[in-house]
């Protein structure tokens, strides 16, 4: 039973795995699957639009390299500057996240993640990897001023083992996803930024220099 | 007086404050930007009483390369483009080419390009020309200048027929200087 009447909020999920079937993307999945569980335990309708790195990985350098979004991108730059919370999924390369994972968050403008409520994750390929999530990706969107909620979700091939993510991972993942349903649902709605909305007309300008 | 403007709001808002020309880069970015650009200065241009917004002075960049025939335009430039700073080693000329303002073909595709610029600026007074980019020889661009000077008769006579009436001309020196004198004569009379 859908309630229209209900808030509404959107998290978006970042998966920058490489691989098809990639196993970020599976626990990117679950984690936005719990915490649209969660968010609706609490009442808050939520859309959970994906950002696939992979589909993206041209326009993202060319991005860096002519300092304007290819059309292509732009949604995904819209999503990531207006969405009220953050799931980004990332695989370990070479102790730290994937390249284009970094390059996509590079690109962002200035305070877009400020205040913003963030859930990290990050695969690996062996458990020995786990401090990717306090070593690189909680740095990373502290810097961005962005609220890392406390629980960080590390999946590892032991992880996996035998099917679905249950035992100890799915507890991380309800854990996490609770954590970050709580930041999103007490936070008012986002309000998409104009980058041409004038924060003073002239007039004004002219009076504050007049004052000073 | 113009004001110029690649990325602040603030200075299309301080040209629509005076009632001055508002200059907008116009190149190496999206159309969708510089259409923004123009749309906010318009609309605070007329809002300040300076006249409609489609009155408003406006400026555009621009950035060609032009060869008798586009094939040789495309051959010849796309080697500049390829390894120049500001362009080289993203996307390709062709993707650059559609996503920005920068042409490069014949004569006639720079013609017909920049009068498609007025459709998302609306009616515009002055377009200046980038034709000295992507570290391109002295004697290249001399030789692009030539072709500028095939160009920009067409252009005048074909801006001036679509102009409307009511859209002024870019306010000169002498024009101003006119106006001043009038005003003048006005008063003493």
């Amino acid at each position: 039973m859908s309630d229209t009447t209900a808030p509404t909020r959107t998290v978006a999920v970042v998966s920058a795995g490489l691989s098809q079937p990639s196993s970020t993307r599976m626990l990117a999945d679950q984690l936005a699957a719990a915490t649209r569980d969660a968010l609706t335990e609490r009442g808050v309708r939520v859309e959970l639009p994906v950002v696939e790195v992979r589909d993206h990985a041209h326009a993202v350098v060319d991005h860096t390299l002519t300092g304007f979004p290819p059309a292509g991108l732009e949604p995904v730059m819209t999503t990531l500057t207006s969405a009220d919370g953050l799931i980004a999924a990332t695989p370990t390369f070479n102790a730290s996240y994937s390249g284009l994972f970094k390059t996509l968050f590079d690109l962002l403008p200035e305070d877009a993640l400020t205040g913003v409520p963030v859930l990290i994750a990050a695969t690996g390929g062996t458990p020995r990897h786990s401090l990717v999530l306090d070593h690189a990706l909680r740095p990373l969107f502290s810097y961005l001023r962005a609220v890392v909620v406390p629980t960080g979700v590390f999946a590892g091939p032991d992880d996996w083992a035998g099917g679905a993510a249950e035992g100890l991972l799915r507890e991380r993942i309800n854990r996490a996803a609770t954590e970050l349903a709580d930041e999103v649902a007490r936070r008012p709605p986002r309000r998409p930024t104009d980058p041409f909305a004038l924060p003073a007309s002239f007039e004004e300008l002219l009076g504050r220099g007049g004052q000073s | 007086m113009w004001h110029g403007s690649i990325r602040s709001p603030e200075i299309a808002e301080q040209a629509a404050y005076y009632g001055d020309g508002f200059f907008a880069n116009h190149i190496f970015w999206p159309p969708e930007h510089t259409r923004r650009m123009v749309g906010l200065y318009r609309q605070r241009f007329e809002h300040y009483g300076h006249g409609a917004a489609d009155q408003a002075i406006v400026g555009l960049g621009g950035h060609v390369f032009m060869r008798k025939n586009s094939q040789d335009a495309i051959r010849e430039f796309r080697p500049y483009f390829d390894n120049a700073p500001v362009y080289g080693h993203g996307p390709s000329l062709e993707e650059y080419m559609a996503q920005t303002p920068l042409t490069v073909g014949s004569p006639q595709q720079v013609i017909d390009r920049v009068l498609s610029f007025r459709e998302y600026v609306g009616d515009y007074q002055r377009q200046l020309f980038l034709i000295d980019h992507a570290g391109l020889p002295l004697k290249t661009v001399l030789e692009q200048l030539d072709f500028l000077g095939e160009i920009v008769p067409v252009l005048r006579a074909e801006f001036a027929r679509l102009k409307p009436p009511h859209v002024p001309e870019a306010p000169t020196r002498a024009s101003l200087k006119a106006a001043r004198d009038a005003a003048a004569t006005e008063v003493e009379r």
